[in-house]
């Protein structure tokens, strides 16, 4: 672990601008896929709503998508359903055009989780209680035949108060809020974080003895145009952000910022500018 | 035993050796050091760096266990990690002992310096290919520190009071040592060191989104009493102590993986208390034990996750000899490792494929507090012939291990054949059977497989020794066997009724051989050697077929010399280069929408390497005797002064579709100076 440490301080002090940011959005992009529920029961049903950017599209974006019990993707395991697992194929996504910059909620897909005696079959009560994965994918491609590929982890468990996404916060630039893409602005961005949808949870060890934490929000931070200091904020925390100056004659500007909880829970706002 | 031992073949090849019985120098690299009479050679796969040797060695920065670097058969790592790699094995094959009792590591963090002071180690044992019983536990050798005084007898009369003492500082680091001779029959040591390398670190980083919280820094003390009991007694007591510790806040978060921020903070320490006693009861038997009593602590934090490990560790070693005739000798002894404490672990289970890490943010946290006893048992015993006129000797050896966390028992021949043809050549040949306790966390209960039984390895090394003048030349050839490897797995299996996770299994096998060769060469004025290693390397499991093994190197070669001038001034050059390490490319990437995190896709395993290792490295010393009591060093030794920039990692862009290498250190000198009393 002593070795891990060194190299990550390595790998951060060493930072180099030459990679492109995740940050910026002009490509195809997956930015996050929203679970109406991102914790469950088992046999519940599931509404998703992926959240996909690319501003260069004129067309059209199509996806595909599959559902299976998670075959251990944290141990390794490729994040891929066998095709008996299939649950759309070459979809076209309706719900964006060129005037939203083909960025925003695609097509909805509801997902049917397994009922108990599949999903948790052979399972202890201590995985069931801190939860076993639905694994979702998610394949979207252009019209130029570029394909990415996403996937989405769905927890199924037995916890009587289950997680839910976070909500009710908004995106504030130097201290106030902001509605659409700032255009000139240069200074602080930061999250008003609605402390009420922050939630407690518990985690039970081998010896089922119970542990509560508390949530934190990571929120990442993408824009077509302008540029930040970080790229991704905790909390209430502060980046700088610049701008673009005034608007672009050939089309619009975004920016988004997309909140996760890290248990699964996501929130999105998307400002665009005219 | 699961395994099956066939090693009859292997006897089939009749190799015999050729070993010189030439006198040892104190500035030689000798194959056998120690000797129990002119003939009888106790382990003949052991390679000794002493004293002289390690502190002026180009490119060692005076340093034991780096200079083990530049022997044969051993292999880099690269350059972030300070472990051996012995002769195709993994670095965790390699076990770390100072006065033969195990400690956790023998370098401060990076790999800069041995955790004792280098004045204070009279000589750095390495164990490699067909080592004897004596020692155990570990599937590739061990690097063993023996302590010792750091000024010879003579040096302290009543001129200094029967004291000496110097002090050193460069800009790494600075210590001390002070030794004096109590009466003709005892001496006390005391040393340690202090490092400032975090002032390095810091000019180092110059990055807005991290801070150092805790400036990196180690520190070692160590102290050896020593008293001769009568003229067939011995008493040494030593204690070591070893601290590093670094934190550092990262205020912009990575941007391949999110889970890297917030604060880290990283401390490991560890303190033995080791008695050692040696009695020659008469001329027939004699015997030699030791303890190791100390604690093992490593505390890891970062964000909301923790390795908290405190251990109370016991080992004890001993050996018994009785010399029934003069051609037959019986050693017999114990080798064991008590320990007791707790483990706290909050983490991600991280899982590596092809050396290509999951995101910490993808893995899947587990917590676990773990108090219990483990104990490793270990006893050996090594019947010596020696026949036909001396000529020949044979050690049938063999080692009984217990160990107790995964309840298993195993019997290991170690067997030695040695034919010296004259007294310029001896041939050597060695087999062995080794075994070595899976890593903790591959066993637990909560992180891994608590079925796993422990990696196996067969050994045959075969080899010879000619002395030719004042020059020597030696020639070994390797084949080792691995099996039950501890492997990755995604299957499933049922444990107590319930659908678990494998996460390891056993399935792992592999196999490394080579050829290994050493010259070395002495005139008036100049000192050296070549070390070259041919050798391949590979491994395979269930899932994957056979791969190049992580740190196979296919050419190894090293030259060190150095020449000596008049007025005390010592120039020396190291000269290494080394094969790429493998590594796995990465063919495309998924991204985990609830972590923002790519997740990798591996292509060919192991199937490309990186570019090949080369590094120059050269040392000047100038030592000033200004009376007999009081003299001044001066030294500079640079590494790497052609600031090859020597490829160690590839570093990917957040989705995968951009890739850089990472270069290892620049160049680094290290300008000190020590003065003598």
């Amino acid at each position: 672990m002593k070795y891990l440490i060194l190299f990550l301080l390595f790998l951060t002090a060493c930072t180099d601008s030459k990679f492109k940011k995740s940050s910026t959005l002009d490509s195809l992009r997956v930015l996050t896929i929203k679970a109406d529920q991102p914790e469950v029961a088992a046999g519940t049903t599931v509404v998703l709503t992926p959240f996909v950017s690319d501003i260069n599209e004129t067309t059209s974006l199509t996806y595909s998508a599959s559902g299976c019990i998670d075959p251990g993707v944290s141990l390794g395991a490729e994040p891929e359903c066998d095709s008996s697992s299939v649950i759309a194929t070459n979809q076209t996504i309706t719900t964006l055009n060129s005037a939203s910059l083909f960025t925003g909620d695609a097509n909805t897909i509801s997902v049917t989780i397994p009922a108990t005696s599949v999903i948790f079959a052979g399972k202890s009560s201590i995985d069931q209680f801190n939860g076993v994965s639905y694994l979702f994918t998610y394949r979207l491609t252009n019209s130029s035949g570029q394909t990415v590929r996403s996937f989405k982890r769905i927890v199924v468990s037995t916890k009587s108060t289950k997680n839910t996404n976070p909500s009710g916060n908004s995106i504030l630039g130097n201290g106030t809020a902001l509605t659409s893409y700032p255009f000139g602005f240069s200074g602080k961005l930061s999250l008003s974080v609605n402390n009420a949808s922050l939630e407690s949870y518990q985690f039970q060890d081998s010896n089922s003895v119970l542990t509560s934490f508390n949530e934190s929000l990571l929120t990442s931070w993408h824009y077509t145009d302008g540029s930040s200091k970080f790229l991704r904020t905790v909390d209430s925390d502060e980046v700088q952000f610049d701008a673009l100056a005034s608007s672009l004659s050939n089309r619009k500007s975004l920016l988004i910022a997309i909140i996760r909880d890290k248990r699964g829970g996501v929130q999105t706002i998307r400002l665009q500018g005219p | 035993m699961k395994h099956n031992f066939s090693f009859s073949i292997l006897f089939s090849i009749l190799l015999v050796l050729l070993c010189n019985e030439k006198a040892l120098s104190e500035d030689e690299i000798v194959i056998e050091t120690t000797v129990t009479d002119s003939r009888i050679k106790k382990d003949i796969s052991k390679k000794t760096l002493e004293k002289k040797q390690f502190l002026q060695l180009p490119g060692s920065q005076g340093d034991p266990v780096k200079a083990v670097q530049n022997l044969p058969g051993v292999n880099r790592t690269n350059g972030f990690s300070s472990q051996i790699v012995i002769q195709g094995s993994a670095p965790q094959d390699t076990r770390y002992m100072i006065e033969g009792q195990e400690v956790p590591n023998v370098f401060h963090f990076g790999g800069l310096t041995s955790v004792v002071i280098p004045e204070a180690i009279d000589q750095v044992d390495f164990l490699s290919a067909g080592y004897g019983a004596q020692n155990g536990r570990a599937l590739g050798g061990s690097v063993n520190l023996i302590g010792g005084l750091a000024y010879e007898d003579s040096l302290l009369n009543e001129e200094n009071n029967f004291k000496k003492y110097f002090f050193f500082i460069d800009n790494l680091k600075a210590g001390f040592l002070y030794q004096k001779k109590l009466d003709e029959t005892q001496n006390i040591q005391v040393g340690g060191r202090y490092s400032y390398v975090g002032q390095f670190f810091k000019n180092f980083i110059k990055n807005d989104g991290l801070s150092l919280t805790a400036v990196p820094e180690f520190a070692d003390f160590s102290a050896l009493y020593s008293k001769k009991l009568s003229e067939t007694e011995n008493l040494k007591l030593q204690f070591v102590y070893s601290l590093d510790k670094l934190g550092f806040l990262i205020k912009e978060i990575e941007n391949t993986d999110p889970a890297i921020r917030g604060n880290f903070y990283t401390e490991t320490s560890f303190y033995r208390f080791i008695p050692r006693y040696k009695k020659e009861v008469s001329d027939v038997f004699s015997y030699d034990l030791a303890l190791g009593i100390g604690e093992n602590k490593n505390l890891v934090d970062f964000s909301s996750n923790y390795f908290r490990l405190r251990l109370n560790m016991l080992t004890t070693t001993g050996e018994f000899l009785y010399k029934q005739r003069p051609d037959f000798h019986h050693r017999f002894g114990f080798d064991n490792t008590y320990q007791s404490g707790r483990v706290d672990v909050r983490l991600p289970l991280l899982v590596s494929s092809g050396g290509n890490s999951l995101p910490i943010s993808s893995a899947e946290t587990k917590q676990d507090s773990i108090i219990g006893k483990w104990y490793y048992f270990g006893v050996y015993y090594n019947p010596e012939y020696t026949f036909y006129d001396d000529i020949m000797q044979f050690i049938p050896g063999f080692r009984y291990d217990r160990f107790q966390p995964t309840k298993e028992n195993f019997i290991q021949l170690r067997w030695a054949l040695s034919y010296k043809k004259d007294e310029n050549h001896t041939y050597q040949l060695k087999i062995g059977q080794y075994v070595q306790p899976a890593q903790p966390q591959e066993i637990s209960q909560s992180f891994g497989n608590p079925d796993l039984v422990s990696p196996k390895s067969d050994h045959v090394s075969f080899g010879f020794v000619k002395k030719l003048e004042e020059n020597e030349w030696t020639v070994t050839g390797f084949y080792k066997r691995f099996y039950d490897l501890v492997a990755n797995s995604t299957k499933t299996k049922m444990r107590d009724g319930k659908s678990v996770f494998e996460i390891y299994n056993n399935s792992g096998t592999g196999k490394s051989y080579g050829l290994e060769t050493m010259y070395k060469f002495k005139t008036e004025n100049y000192l050296g050697w070549i070390s070259y290693t041919l050798s391949k390397s590979t491994r395979a499991s269930d899932s994957k077929s056979e791969y190049d093994f992580q740190f196979d190197q296919t050419h190894n070669l090293n030259i060190v010399a150095q020449r000596e001038f008049s007025n005390n001034k010592l120039l020396g050059g190291r000269i290494r280069y080394v094969t790429g390490n493998p590594y796995t490319p990465v063919d495309s990437a998924t991204f985990d929408t609830d972590q923002d995190v790519f997740v990798p896709k591996n292509g060919g395993f192991y199937s490309k390497r990186l570019q090949d290792f080369f590094q120059l490295d050269l040392r000047f010393d100038k030592k000033w005797i200004v009376r007999n009591s009081e003299s001044w060093s001066f030294y500079i030794d640079i590494q790497n002064i052609l600031n090859t920039k020597n490829v160690e990692q590839i570093r990917y862009s957040y989705d995968y579709s951009q890739r850089e290498d990472i270069n290892g250190l620049p160049i680094l000198p290290a300008i000190g100076f020590k003065g003598e009393f």
